[in-house]
């Protein structure tokens, strides 16, 4: 079935309704719903067209074609992914037209390089509140719309904003890309890559090392774009942040996965001895994460730290534990979620004692999992592999527990002297 | 006259009009080109006929912009890519174009544009340059293009003799001469003139407010459709021009009795320049709504469209309104449902639709009217404190004459102290007035300093500023610096205009009314004018 | 009492009802179409005529001779009359170092591309007027006219390419 392409404007969603190859001799156009007027970016579209500047002739092999749009695009060159997009769909005779129906549909913002790399944009969420109408719309007639927007520090919204627009993951997918590779697999796409180029992209499997953040990233059977509405396939979700390194501070790990589709956030408490009851009732303090950083713990006082997290989305299978930097020793959080394993959801805790008679600053790496099968199991077998390694290699263990279809957030926290 | 030959001649004087019209709508980025002074000039110089020397500088003018243009002879640039009309404008205009291009025929200073002619020079002041702008649009707007472009060929297409400059203007001269000669209403007003002299019997001197109001009803039933006289407003203003132009000849017979100074009346013709300045002096009392829309003081918004409006009878009448106060009040009042109705019967509406119009009556009675006259003093009165505020906050002296005008019978003494020199050891040291001003400036709130009465006053300037939310009060008052010279001029023309409500007002109290009454007059003028407008308006039945 | 033969008096009451008269503003008072409109219709591309000058173009002579001599005197080219293609319609014309040329949309077919060259010159026109044989002058606005050419699309159904399609008509670039 053919796909609908929407450009992203601040000024709402704009429908590529029909592109249609024009005599060579003529420059390509956009116009609007079929009228003779032109918009003032055609002449960056024939740019964008034809070469030796542009990339579709190159891709696609014709000059000048013609660009029907529902409304006008006004400035800037946040449409040529769009655009690029909606050429390679026309390619293959797979663009909808505005009165097909449709059950996927592309909504996509960015700039698009000679080498198909996607930059940067401004103006991401205006153009997203600006759709709001139009998720609603997608919604309703049960069409399954994925939104991609370039990949970067800074600029995937945060959690509350997509959960506000309601980019749930299943129905409305939010992915952040860094080239065309994802859509051309995702949409079995013919590759629209120069052939000298190809060989460059064949190792390509694994597209998060390619630095792809896929933030709401399906598991390798859910990775075709159908229909589905299995609630356990929107909580295998997962989303992933840049961290940002900053001093002693806690810093996120690069591509943490967060299970965002359904509001699942890592934060961390300090249980400070009472002046009157030491560490017998400790008081609580949960760290105020500083955008995507936690301050730092002094040692002096501190009885344990507490890992929560915080589901607000369907009820999860969930623990933590924490992994000493230095020679890869775990230290276990209480056990309970894995004796007695159920689901849960809201604010969780797992408390792990410190240590005694620390006498030096260290790095911990605080790891929270989540999983809609009960952990126990896993765990057991990740500890066991372990025993057997002189220091637990974190990227192995990581990858492990992601093949058992395990979510995990992980923060690296400092304790200092 | 017969009534066909009436009506051809209304039209005329409408394509006349409608000229003008379009040259007081003629806008610059949604601003008026010209401001209505100029317009009024152009109005002026085209009944006068007083356009002879006008035309010579225009032409002259319309030689130097051809050596301005970037190609030569595109004289069009300096007059419609310049902007709106004002001096400094064109001074822009000329500077920058004689940098890009400069040339032996053209020079300039701050005052003039000097065009450098063969035989002789010709300088044009850049404070003239927007009048002559607008005579020229007015020519080509009302002449057309093509005819007036081709006899300015001759001062265009190359740098003139003096005689071809004379010679262009003669011919200018000769075609707005026929023009006007098929469009002024010139014997349409010589009727009226007639008219009306004859119903005074040829003595001003009688002319009342029930003389002018018996005339309404006898003129206005004419059914003749192009009768002058239709209604009581243009009654109104008849009469009044007529006393004004008889006293304007007593003038003129005075002064040529008492001065000889040389006037000659031969054939009965009035100097056309006389004439103008006549017309000046009659209109000077509608000088300061137009001052108003000049720079500098068109940067700040004293009086909205509104306020203006409301003030034209009553200014237009000048002192005759006090002779005539119920004439004006009428006019105010019943002008605007009899021209309602007027537009009516142009859209051909029913005869009950006029007769619901006749019904509604008026939207205001006289009491009303009296109160609106009331708030308008108000509110000069806001803007005269509002302006004491920005003058005060941009330090300039002028606020202490403002102060003074606004509050004269406030107690000043305490600002006398800060007056007298000022002693410092064995030596007399007598203050600059520039530093007292500034003294002042600072002082001016502080009670301790000025006494509780003029810090009150400026209290309440304050409060009038930051009260107001008009162009040229919104802003911050400190901002405002490069407008004070328009918020003195201006407050001058406000408290002249406040003044001329305040003697219509007192003058209005003292009048015997009908019914010992505003609302016994009112009544009673509403039935008058109902009947009238039912005859005038009514079906024939 | 005054001398009704005043002529002093009569003249200056003249001179006040007349001014009275002409500057009165009457909201009824036929629109007359000032100079600086038709020089902004003429020169400026961001001008949007109001419906009376278009109406007073089409009905009043004098006003299309005016605005023609105008546009006579300032045109950056003037593209005379051409000779027909074999359909008997205008498919390309040439003059004063531009060309304009007309082709049909492939895409959509009611549709016709104009293309605009400079062929060795750098101005850049901004409005294009075709004088239809009848003398009736169309304008159209140039608004991207860059690196020495522009592309417009016309509808089948518009007036002015009917007049570049004529053979009797000329164009003017401005």
């Amino acid at each position: 079935m053919n796909v609908r392409i929407y450009i992203a404007t601040t000024e709402g969603p704009v429908e590529v309704q029909r592109i249609t190859k024009e005599d060579p001799d003529v420059r390509s156009v956009v116009c609007v719903n079929g009228t003779a007027k032109a918009l003032p970016i055609s002449r960056d579209y024939d740019a964008f067209v034809k070469e030796p500047t542009g990339v579709i002739q190159r891709s696609f092999g014709h000059p000048a074609y013609r660009m029907d749009v529902s409304a006008p695009i006004t400035s800037g060159n946040s449409w040529q992914l769009g655009a690029f997009v909606a050429h390679a769909f026309h390619a293959e005779d797979r663009l909808a037209g505005p009165e097909d129906n449709v059950d996927n549909a592309l909504w996509l913002t960015g700039e698009l390089d000679r080498d198909l790399n996607v930059r940067p944009v401004d103006h991401i969420k205006d153009k997203l509140i600006a759709s709001r109408d139009l998720f609603t719309k997608m919604r309703e007639d049960d069409v399954r719309l994925f939104c991609f927007i370039p990949g970067g520090p800074g600029l995937v919204p945060e959690d509350e904003f997509l959960e506000e627009l309601t980019i749930d993951g299943d129905l409305l997918r939010l992915e952040s890309i860094v080239d065309m590779h994802r859509i051309v697999r995702r949409f079995d796409l013919n590759d629209p890559y120069p052939i000298e180029e190809e060989e460059d992209t064949e190792d390509d499997d694994d597209l998060d090392e390619e630095g792809v953040i896929d933030l709401y990233k399906q598991q390798d059977t859910d990775a075709a774009p159908i229909k589905d509405h299995s609630l356990l396939k929107a909580l295998l979700l997962a989303g992933a942040i840049i961290a940002m390194l900053v001093g002693l501070y806690l810093q996120f790990e690069d591509n943490i996965r967060a299970l965002r589709a359904n509001g699942l956030q890592l934060g961390i408490s300090e249980l400070r001895a009472h002046p009157d009851t030491g560490c017998n009732a400790p008081e609580k303090l949960p760290l105020v994460r500083d955008g995507n950083s936690f301050p730092s713990s002094a040692l002096d006082g501190l009885c344990a730290l507490e890992i929560t997290l915080n589901n607000r989305g369907t009820p999860t299978y969930m623990w933590a534990f924490a992994q000493r930097i230095e020679d890869g020793h775990f230290l276990l959080a209480d056990r309970e979620s894995l004796v007695e394993p159920k689901r849960q959801k809201g604010l969780i805790g797992w408390r792990i004692v410190l240590p005694k008679r620390l006498n030096k600053s260290i790095d911990y790496r605080l790891v929270a999992l989540a999983s809609n099968a009960p952990l126990g199991d896993a765990i057991n077998r990740m500890l066991r592999r372990s025993l057997s390694e002189e220091k637990p290699d974190w990227q192995t263990l990581k990858a492990q527990l992601e093949e058992e279809d395990i979510t995990v957030l992980s923060a690296l926290h400092s304790l200092e002297k | 006259m017969g009534s066909e030959e009436l009506l051809l001649e209304a039209g005329k004087s409408e394509e006349l009009a409608a000229a003008l019209h379009t040259l007081s709508e003629t806008e610059v980025n949604g601003e008026p080109k010209y401001t209505p002074a100029i317009c009024r000039e152009i109005g002026k110089m085209i009944v006068c006929r007083t356009y002879a020397t006008p035309l010579l500088e225009l032409c002259h003018l319309i030689a130097a912009a051809s050596q301005l243009s970037g190609p030569k002879g595109r004289y069009e640039y300096f007059f419609w890519d310049s902007g709106l009309a004002r001096s400094g404008s064109f001074y822009a205009y000329c500077k920058q174009n004689l940098i890009a291009r400069p040339t032996d025929s053209l020079s300039l200073n701050q005052q003039a544009l000097t065009l450098h002619l063969n035989d002789t020079n010709f300088a044009i002041q850049f404070g003239r340059m927007p009048v002559l702008s607008a005579l020229l649009e007015f020519l080509l707007t009302s002449i057309g293009y093509s005819e007036l472009d081709e006899t300015l060929q001759a001062v265009t297409r190359k740098i003139p003799k003096k005689q071809e400059v004379s010679a262009c203007a003669n011919e200018l001269s000769r075609q707005l001469y026929a023009y006007l000669k098929d469009h002024l209403p010139t014997a349409q007003s010589q009727r009226k003139y007639r008219q009306i002299l004859a119903y005074c019997e040829n003595d001003v001197s009688t002319i009342t407010d029930p003389l002018i109001l018996d005339f309404w009803q006898d003129a206005s039933r004419e059914t003749d459709k192009s009768s002058d006289f239709k209604t009581f407003e243009s009654v109104t203003l008849g009469f009044i021009r007529l006393i004004q132009a008889v006293e304007g000849a007593e003038d003129l017979a005075a002064l040529r009795h008492t001065a000889s100074i040389g006037l000659d009346r031969d054939a009965g013709e009035i100097d056309p320049n006389m004439l103008s300045q006549t017309l000046d002096t009659v209109q000077e009392t509608l000088s300061p709504l137009l001052k108003l829309a000049e720079e500098p003081m068109a940067q700040i918004k004293f009086l909205n469209k509104l306020e203006a409006q409301n003030l034209e009878h009553l200014l237009n009448a000048g002192t005759l309104a006090l002779r005539l106060p119920l004439s004006i009040l009428r006019c105010n009042v019943f002008a605007k449902p009899q021209a309602r109705l007027t537009q009516a019967l142009r859209a051909k509406a029913s005869p009950k639709d006029l007769q619901a119009i006749i019904a509604a009556g008026p939207e205001e009675t006289y009491q009303d009217r009296q109160i609106a006259y009331q708030n308008l003093i108000a509110q000069i009165q806001r803007s005269l404190y509002a302006s004491l505020y920005a003058l005060s906050q941009n330090r300039r002296r002028e606020a202490i004459s403002l102060l003074l005008k606004l509050a004269p019978g406030i107690d000043f003494t305490p600002l006398g102290t800060h007056l007298i020199d000022r002693e410092i050891g064995d030596n007399v040291v007598t203050l600059q007035q520039s530093t007292i001003a500034d003294h002042f400036m600072t002082i001016l709130k502080d009670e301790n300093e000025v006494g509780a009465d003029i810090a009150e006053v400026m209290s309440q300037a304050e409060t009038a500023y930051k009260g107001m939310s008009r162009k040229g009060f919104k802003e911050a008052a400190h901002t405002q610096s490069d407008r004070s010279e328009a918020y003195i001029e201006g407050a001058n023309l406000l408290f002249e205009i406040s003044q001329d409500i305040e003697a219509y007002l007192e003058r209005l109290e003292g009048l015997p009314l009908a019914g010992n009454g505003w609302q016994a007059q009112f009544s009673h003028d509403r039935a008058t004018f109902s009947t009238q407008f039912s005859h005038i308006y009514g079906s024939p039945s | 009492m005054i001398d009704p033969s005043d002529k002093e008096a009569e003249a200056l009451f003249i001179a006040l009802d007349t001014l009275d008269q002409i500057s009165r503003p009457d909201p009824d008072l036929p629109r007359k179409i000032g100079f600086n409109e038709l020089y902004a219709y003429a020169n400026d591309p961001d001008h949007s005529p109001a419906s009376d000058l278009i109406a007073a173009l089409s009905t009043s002579l004098d006003l299309r001779r005016d605005l023609k001599r105008l546009l006579d005197k300032q045109a950056l080219a003037h593209l005379p009359r051409v000779a027909a293609a074999s359909s008997g319609e205008v498919t390309e014309r040439e003059g004063d170092g531009f060309t304009l040329r007309l082709k049909p949309s492939k895409a959509q077919e009611d549709q016709v591309y104009l293309l605009i060259q400079a062929l060795d010159r750098d101005d850049s026109p901004r409005l294009l007027f075709v004088e239809d044989e009848d003398a009736t002058l169309h304008r159209l606005v140039i608004d991207d006219f860059l690196e020495g050419e522009a592309q417009i699309l016309l509808n089948l159904q518009d007036g002015i390419l009917k007049a570049l399609r004529n053979v009797k008509s000329s164009v003017i670039l401005r």
